[in-house]
């Protein structure tokens, strides 16, 4: 069946076609609000988060470019921002309630294993399973789970100075396997 | 510096030195911008959850609210930086017709601009410039015309508008000018051409939509330079 594209339906998202709109969010809000879960860890407040997320996707669509990356990537970085923005508000983060969301006992691989289907995710997941292990566990500690440098220390153990070394060389060289995308 | 600023690791006073050096450093700016679209695909790989029940619809009753209290600034600029630009490039078939209505030929159009430079007459000949009118996927679904006179007016043409919109909904044209106002203007569903006088000058719009009664874009036309 044929499908619209996701820039395509975020044109009309962003244009304020109702219908697009309804499809942007069904088509997203597993993801985003999985992303927001997983940094706020609260669901009441997942949904805050993953609510503003889509507001300001809309509000900011003029800034979407997709040269330098896909909606969903895009959309995936506001949903990040608005779940730290809430985290740092509110000071340290509460412990996980109801689900159990990943944590730095969670093999990031699983998490990458689990996305195997999705085409968009397949490339980086491989490039990230390529990284040495600390280096990984690091760069996904405070991406996925948005996590600071000072509570990977803390919970892992290591020199603050570690964890930010360890997350400066994932990240460039994954940017480097990539390819960097335009500026 | 780069991944800390692209991952936003950096407390509130790093980041206001790295924000004040990235200003000046083009270099470094453009080492952010790679890194923080690798940090974005980073997320790609994230995990799923299926949200409270209804939050598809508390999304969308958010997002009607805010483009309520938004949309005559944001929807003039709205849509993603690369469907700008191919609007923009796309002018060329936004259609300038000077007079012509009632003359109908170039030939025509030119004697008549020649009868006036020879009266030294400086009203500037009345002119119409036509844009589609597209859904937010890009489907065109009639024109919109932009009339300059006194009043300047405009015209909105969608033919099959009676069978795509429900009898008893609400809609409303919305011209928006360039300098962010915007006139309301009711409209039927019993009828598939409008037309409504401006305030101010023709040049002065910047796009023309129909809105449905929560505020909901159906369709519209660019007019902004």
């Amino acid at each position: 069946m044929w499908e619209v594209s996701d820039e395509a339906l975020f044109a009309g998202y962003a244009s304020g076609d109702p219908e697009a709109a309804a499809q942007f969010v069904d088509r997203f809000q597993r993801r985003v609000f999985g992303l927001a879960l997983a940094i706020v860890r609260v669901p009441v407040d997942a949904e805050e988060v993953a609510q503003e997320a889509f507001v300001r996707a809309w509000r900011f669509a003029a800034s979407f470019d997709e040269r330098r990356g896909s909606v969903a990537a895009w959309l995936l970085g506001i949903t990040r921002n608005v779940a730290l923005d809430s985290v740092r508000g509110r000071g340290r983060r509460p412990e996980p309630v109801g689900d159990p969301v990943p944590d730095l006992a969670v093999d990031p691989l699983d998490v990458a294993a689990a996305i195997e289907r999705r085409a968009d995710a397949r490339r980086v997941a491989e490039l990230m399973r390529a990284l040495p292990d600390p280096q990984r566990r690091a760069l996904v500690a405070v991406t996925l789970w948005g996590l600071s440098t000072r509570e990977v220390s803390e919970m892992a153990g290591i020199p603050q100075g570690t964890v930010k070394t360890r997350v400066r060389l994932a990240l460039r060289k994954l940017r480097d396997e990539m390819g960097a995308p335009i500026s | 510096m780069g991944p800390d600023v692209a991952l936003g690791l950096l407390t509130g006073e790093e980041r206001a030195v790295a924000l004040a050096h990235l200003e000046a450093c083009a270099a470094c700016r453009a080492e952010v911008a790679s890194l923080a679209g690798v940090a974005d695909e980073l997320l790609l790989t994230g995990p799923e959850a299926t949200p409270p029940e209804g939050f598809d619809r508390r999304v969308m009753a958010r997002l009607t609210e805010v483009r309520a209290r938004e949309a005559p600034r944001s929807t003039r600029r709205t849509g993603p930086a690369h469907l700008r630009r191919r609007r923009r490039a796309r002018r060329p078939d936004r259609r300038r017709l000077a007079v012509g209505a009632t003359l109908g030929a170039a030939a025509a159009a030119v004697v008549l601009v020649a009868a006036l430079v020879a009266n030294g007459d400086a009203t500037p000949a009345p002119t119409a410039e036509q844009a589609d009118m597209t859904t937010g996927v890009g489907k065109v679904v009639g024109t919109a015309t932009v009339h300059s006179g006194n009043p300047a007016t405009v015209a909105v043409d969608v033919p099959g508008w009676e069978d795509a919109v429900p009898e008893d909904a609400t809609y409303w044209l919305a011209v928006e000018m360039e300098d962010g106002s915007r006139t309301m203007t009711h409209i039927g569903t019993d009828a598939t051409w409008w037309k409504v006088p401006l305030q101010s000058g023709a040049g002065d719009v910047a796009s023309v939509s129909v809105l449905d009664g929560d505020g909901w874009v159906w369709c519209s036309a660019d007019f902004s330079a």
